[in-house]
């Protein structure tokens, strides 16, 4: 358990650090990857309901604390994106290209256009149009190819913290 | 009881209830929920400043042979510039005079002698693509304060909106949440500047609430107007880039260039107020 609460940190903390500074240096078309959404898809399609919301929960949080406006919004979205994913995770082919470029950009789309709905629930929705072409489906596509290289090296820390944690019951048993 | 504190469906609802609570409080840029971003902003802070100086260093290093073309070009203009700019010397030398004097005169009271100057590293942007909001490496051990304005020697930047225990977050002007008091440098009109979704991306923000009988032309330079408390009187925001007018009496607005280039902002001076 400590194995994983410290994983769990190092990996909230990691992503904190290089969505906040790193993937300022990579963007295109003045657009970034959105990389706790990613690893939230990640993580969702890796484990159970239960740990994938709350690990949603702590990524969404650190959104919102990086963006130093209200706290919660990012937190709820990705708190309720994770959900569905994680209780179908296991009828999926979670390895296949296809099953991870679908989840991540579905995800992405319904998270940043609930979010762009949210922050603008008091203003007018005139630039819908514009946010939706031009910020949230280049953003979607980014996420969609960053998951790519991200999912094996994750799956493999969760497989030896698995390891781990079999090692420890089977030693206690 | 107890079996309603195991259902699966309650627990989902609580936490929304919660989050949503979370976010009402938050809400306010002043709230006490706020100083929950210290769990993340004072570990990532030290982490953040190593970056940014790699970065930077990376940076200059490529540019270096770049600059190298540029310099050979720019060395030919700047030695017409500089016979200009020593005749231009002698005119400002005499203007300081008399300025001081009329000053003098009139017991003027500098504008900015009520503020301590701190310089700050920018050391992240804004995570994501929605905001234009920028940390600094200056907090609360630091006597930052919110609503502090900060600006950089070539005008106005935008303010602080959250202080943490070693790092600070900028709203910047052309941040959509973003709303300065402004006047026409040259026919004192009133407007106000504000942030747009479709401008930031471009660096721009947009003036409205321009009465329509004002004398705005694009060039035309748009400043402080001390109203409203935060940001004092006089600080340049920008120039006029366009005008787009429309028949409602406040329905026309102006299309504003910051004189801050913020892809490459890199430090910046935060304005705080003397006790």
């Amino acid at each position: 358990m400590k194995y994983r609460v410290f994983a769990a940190s190092v990996l909230v903390l990691m992503g904190a650090f290089f969505q906040s500074s790193v993937l300022e240096h990579i963007e295109i078309f003045n657009i970034r990857p959105n990389l706790l959404i990613v690893l939230t898809v990640i993580v969702s399609l890796l484990r159970s309901p239960v740990e994938s919301a709350s690990m949603a929960l702590l990524f969404g949080l650190t959104m919102d604390i990086l963006m130093g406006k209200t706290l919660g919004w990012y937190a709820l979205l990705l708190f309720l994106a994770s959900i569905p994913i994680s209780m179908i995770n296991e009828k999926l082919y979670r390895d296949k290209i296809l099953v991870l470029l679908t989840f991540t950009f579905g995800a992405s789309v319904a998270v940043e256009f609930l979010f762009f709905i949210i922050i603008f629930m008091f203003r007018s929705f005139e630039h819908l149009s514009f946010v939706f072409w031009t910020i949230i489906i280049p953003e979607a596509v980014y996420n969609s190819i960053l998951i790519l290289p991200l999912f094996k090296p994750v799956a493999k820390v969760y497989n030896f913290l698995d390891r781990i944690d079999r090692r420890r019951n089977r030693l206690a048993a | 009881m107890r079996r309603i504190f195991t259902n699966k469906i309650f627990i989902l609802v609580l936490i929304i209830v919660l989050l949503l609570a979370l976010a009402a409080v938050s809400y306010s840029e002043r709230s006490g929920v706020n100083i929950i971003g210290n769990i993340i902003s004072v570990p990532a802070a030290p982490l953040q400043r190593a970056f940014s100086f790699v970065s930077k260093k990376v940076g200059d290093f490529f540019g270096y042979f770049e600059d190298v073309k540029k310099t050979q070009e720019e060395n030919e203009e700047l030695k017409k510039r500089i016979s200009e700019l020593e005749q231009q010397i002698l005119d400002i030398e005499k203007l300081t005079k008399e300025n001081r004097e009329l000053k003098d005169a009139l017991n003027f009271k500098d504008q900015y002698d009520e503020y301590e100057f701190i310089g700050s590293s920018i050391i992240a942007k804004d995570p994501g693509n929605w905001f234009e909001v920028f940390t600094i490496n200056r907090g609360s051990k630091d006597s930052i304060q919110p609503d502090s304005p900060v600006v950089t020697s070539y005008g106005l930047v935008g303010r602080i909106s959250k202080v943490d225990l070693l790092t600070s977050r900028v709203i910047s002007i052309i941040d959509i949440d973003s709303t300065v008091s402004a006047r026409l440098s040259k026919s004192r009109d009133l407007i106000v500047v504000r942030g747009d979704v479709e401008l930031r991306s471009k660096g721009l923000c947009r003036a409205d609430y321009i009465p329509p009988d004002a004398d705005i032309m694009p060039g035309d330079t748009v400043e402080t107007s001390g109203i409203g408390g935060i940001y004092p009187k006089g600080i340049v925001i920008g120039k006029v880039v366009s005008v787009i007018s429309n028949e409602g009496q406040y329905d026309s607005y102006a299309i504003i260039q910051p004189v801050v280039d913020f892809k490459r902002l890199e430090d910046v001076i935060v304005l705080k107020k003397k006790p």
